[in-house]
């Protein structure tokens, strides 16, 4: 007999006994309930009241607050671009003002009838250095010199003793290029000036780039006349007021002589008068004569 | 499967009946003495009935008990270590039966993988696919277990007898 047959023969004689198996039997189904007993009561410890998830736990209530902080990261979004742009847009406006202020500043006749600041010297009774001083609509106030940043586009001036204070201060470069000297009675003609005299220098200083000094705005008949010089130079006093003459300019008391020759200035001035008239229909003030 | 409690009562009854003694026996193989291997096959049926486990069909089944129970057994062997007991319980495994037992101590003599194989193919007719399936070895590795065991089991005896 092989061995392997011998073997099999003899295991097959070894089985369990009919003890053995109820023990393992009444082992197993002890074994069975227990397990039974430990799960059920594994699950009863287990099973848990349901509990009621609380409100922003609940999906509804997820997905609402989801979409509100969608709409409202959007409109902050849209507000915050809205604001932006009416920054930016007010911020171009004032370039765009300024611009068109900077623009206007040099250009002298449409500066008259937009009011630009003037400064305007101070009264002939006032003593000699009082200097400049804000008279009509300007917010520049000044002592006795001019600052370049603040310099109006033109000057108005009372009487020719206002003049002498204001020659001496008075730069080349400066941007104000024409002057209106006003009379004593300034405060009577003030409308005449502010409507005829300045307008009519500003248009003036655009045919002919040189200082205009006006002294005097008069009413007769319904005729306006405004009368002034003409000249390249500050350096000279006002004697008289005049029309429609030639009025040589003398040397400024304060201005030596051979300064003003070295720099080529000449002491002339040239008288202009103009005479308008207000016409019934439009209001308007038409040139009638020059 | 899923039973209530009677019907799990009567399927531990039935394996126990089906495969006791296949179970028994691949135990006394490993630990080689009869309470130990008792106690095993108790140790796979309690375990049985505690996870009561689901299997598609039975021969599912039957590869997990054999499995359990070889595992249970190479267990108490690693923990005992004192196989020397076999020598001693030959005899009174021996007294008033007919079969050679000297097989057996041939048999515990070999090396375990190669017991288990032997112990599988020829007292419990397993096919060579079923071992490997049981043992997660691969079908030439089993052959080649089992050529080697069937080898050392008939050479040994072969000295044995002689």
């Amino acid at each position: 007999m092989k061995a392997e047959e011998q073997l099999k023969q003899t295991m097959q004689q070894e089985k369990l006994s009919d003890d053995a198996k109820k023990r393992i039997l009444e082992a197993s189904l002890r074994a069975a309930q227990a397990s039974r007993a430990a799960n059920a009561e594994s699950m009863a410890a287990n099973a848990k009241p349901e509990r009621t998830k609380p409100f922003y736990m609940r999906p509804l209530f997820i997905r609402i607050s989801s979409c509100v902080a969608a709409c409202a990261v959007i409109l902050l979004i849209v507000l915050a671009v809205k604001n932006a742009n009416s920054v930016q847009k007010d911020a171009d406006d004032r370039a765009g003002q300024a611009r068109e202020a900077a623009t206007e500043r040099y250009d002298p006749a449409q500066t008259v009838q937009q009011n630009v600041p003037t400064i305007a010297a101070s009264a002939p009774d006032s003593s000699v250095n009082t200097g400049v001083e804000n008279y009509l609509d300007s917010d520049v106030a000044h002592d006795g010199e001019l600052s370049p940043d603040d310099e109006p586009l033109y000057i108005t001036i009372q009487s020719g003793a206002g003049l002498n204070a204001f020659a001496p201060t008075y730069k080349k470069d400066s941007k104000a290029k024409f002057i209106c000297v006003f009379p004593t009675d300034y405060e009577k003609q003030r409308e005449l000036f502010q409507l005829i005299a300045i307008p009519l220098i500003a248009d003036l200083y655009v045919e002919e780039p040189v200082y205009f000094v006006t002294n005097s705005v008069t009413e007769e008949d319904g005729i306006i006349t405004v009368s002034g010089y003409r000249t390249n130079s500050l350096g000279y006093t006002m004697e008289a007021d005049g029309a429609g003459e030639t009025a040589s300019g003398t040397e400024h008391e304060g201005v030596a002589s051979e300064d003003r020759a070295s720099n080529g200035d000449t002491f002339e001035g040239t008288a202009f008068v103009r005479r308008f008239q207000k016409d019934p229909v439009t209001g308007e003030y038409v040139l009638i004569e020059e | 499967m899923s039973y209530n409690r009677l019907q799990q009562e009567e399927h531990i009854a039935h394996i126990l009946d089906t495969y006791g003694d296949l179970l028994y026996r691949m135990s006394l193989s490993i630990v080689g003495n009869r309470a130990d291997a008792e106690d095993m096959v108790q140790d796979t049926f309690v375990t049985y009935a505690e996870q009561a486990p689901e299997f598609p069909d039975e021969a599912h089944e039957k590869q997990w008990l054999v499995k359990v129970v070889r595992n249970n057994s190479l267990m108490l062997v690693r923990k005992n270590k004192n196989r020397e007991r076999i020598l001693s319980e030959q005899a009174e495994i021996s007294v008033g039966r007919d079969a050679d037992y000297g097989i057996l101590e041939v048999l515990d003599s070999i090396p375990e993988k190669y017991r288990t194989v032997l112990m599988l193919h020829y007292v419990e007719e397993y096919r060579v696919e079923e071992i490997a399936k049981v043992l997660k070895k691969s079908v030439s590795a089993v052959k080649m277990r089992l050529s080697r065991g069937r080898d050392m089991l008939a050479e040994r005896y072969k000295e044995k007898m002689q």
